[in-house]
């Protein structure tokens, strides 16, 4: 499974003509580049911290340092690409300063998580056919929205960048100041726990609590423990 | 792999990607028998899947996009001179 970079819907040359007119003064080029990536910039930003005048504060400031720092925009990477590592920053940034204001230190969200046990897989049931084409599209968003809300700011923000964003681990773990061990435990941790609440939403009549019986694989106390 | 026991290791390198992985071989071997590891990739990966689905993205609400471009336009006008085209 090759991570999916979400396609814009400009193709290389056009976005390419359309940064030169930007930078050439022209606001409505750059207002069509924008466009072009703020259902993706807002994803991050949402996905990232679940709250939405945060991440409308987070989209905002993200495309505002683009704009001054267009001149450096050199066109190695896409557009949408650049803007979303800047719109990565910000809403980390803002983030931080929610754990600072909420009295965890900054190396509580470094540290926290990559201790103990994984917590083994422990709802077996196979899902319905197709959850995005049985249930409502608003309601799927919603179950994702909430599963990824129940998740730590640890925990989610290397979901989000490895697996929704496409970074490698190693793109991950520098973009959060972590190890790439920590990025994978972490990760491992991540889709486990969203597996365990997705499954509560996706799967099959016969939902069953079944346990896999493991010698030396305690910690059944799952991550993804919610109120039913 | 014999047992359920390394399940965990290979999940990560199948979800990973790494499917070459002797260790994910092995897992495939494994699942073709047992349900359940079938299931608990089965349901890894589709989990993945649909956090990826773009389609099921949130889209921008409306007024935090009538925002932004409006802040847009106007930081424009501020930093680049009155080229907005108004
Ligand atoms: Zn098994």
């Amino acid at each position: 499974m090759s991570p999916r970079r979400p396609v814009a819907n400009l193709d290389r040359e056009t976005e390419t003509a359309l940064v030169e007119r930007a930078k050439a003064g022209d606001f409505d080029a750059f207002d069509q580049l924008v466009r072009s990536c703020e259902r993706r910039i807002w994803a991050i930003c949402w996905r990232l911290l679940g709250e939405k005048e945060e991440a409308e504060n987070a989209m905002q400031s993200a495309f505002l340092k683009a704009m001054e720092a267009l001149e450096s925009f050199r066109g190695e990477a896409g557009f949408c690409t650049w803007i979303g590592r800047i719109a990565t920053n910000e809403a980390l940034e803002i983030l931080r300063r929610r754990k600072r204001r909420e009295g965890i230190s900054l190396d509580a969200f470094a540290t926290e998580n990559d201790d103990g046990p994984i917590p083994h897989p422990e709802l077996l049931v196979d899902w319905r056919e197709d959850p995005s084409r049985s249930i409502e599209r608003a309601e799927v968003r919603r179950i994702l929205d909430t599963s990824l809300d129940a998740l730590s700011p640890g925990l989610r923000s290397v979901f989000v960048l490895r697996d929704m964003e496409g970074l490698s681990i190693s793109e991950t773990a520098e973009q959060l100041g972590i190890t790439e061990a920590n990025v994978k435990v972490r990760l491992l941790r991540a889709r486990l726990a969203l597996r365990e609440l997705l499954t509560r939403a996706f799967g099959g009549q016969q939902l069953v609590h079944t346990h896999l019986e493991h010698a030396g694989l305690g910690g059944l106390a799952s991550a993804a423990e919610v109120p039913s | 792999m014999s047992d359920c026991k390394d399940l965990l290791g290979a999940l990560a390198e199948y979800l990973d990607g790494n499917e070459q992985a002797e260790m994910c071989t092995e897992l495939r071997r494994h699942m073709a028998t047992c349900e359940k590891c079938r299931v608990v990739v089965d349901s890894s990966r589709r989990t993945i899947e649909l956090f990826r689905d773009e389609e099921l993205v949130a889209e921008v609400p409306v007024d935090a996009r009538d925002r932004l471009h409006l802040n847009l336009k106007n930081a424009w006008k501020l930093c680049r001179g009155e080229s907005t085209g108004t």
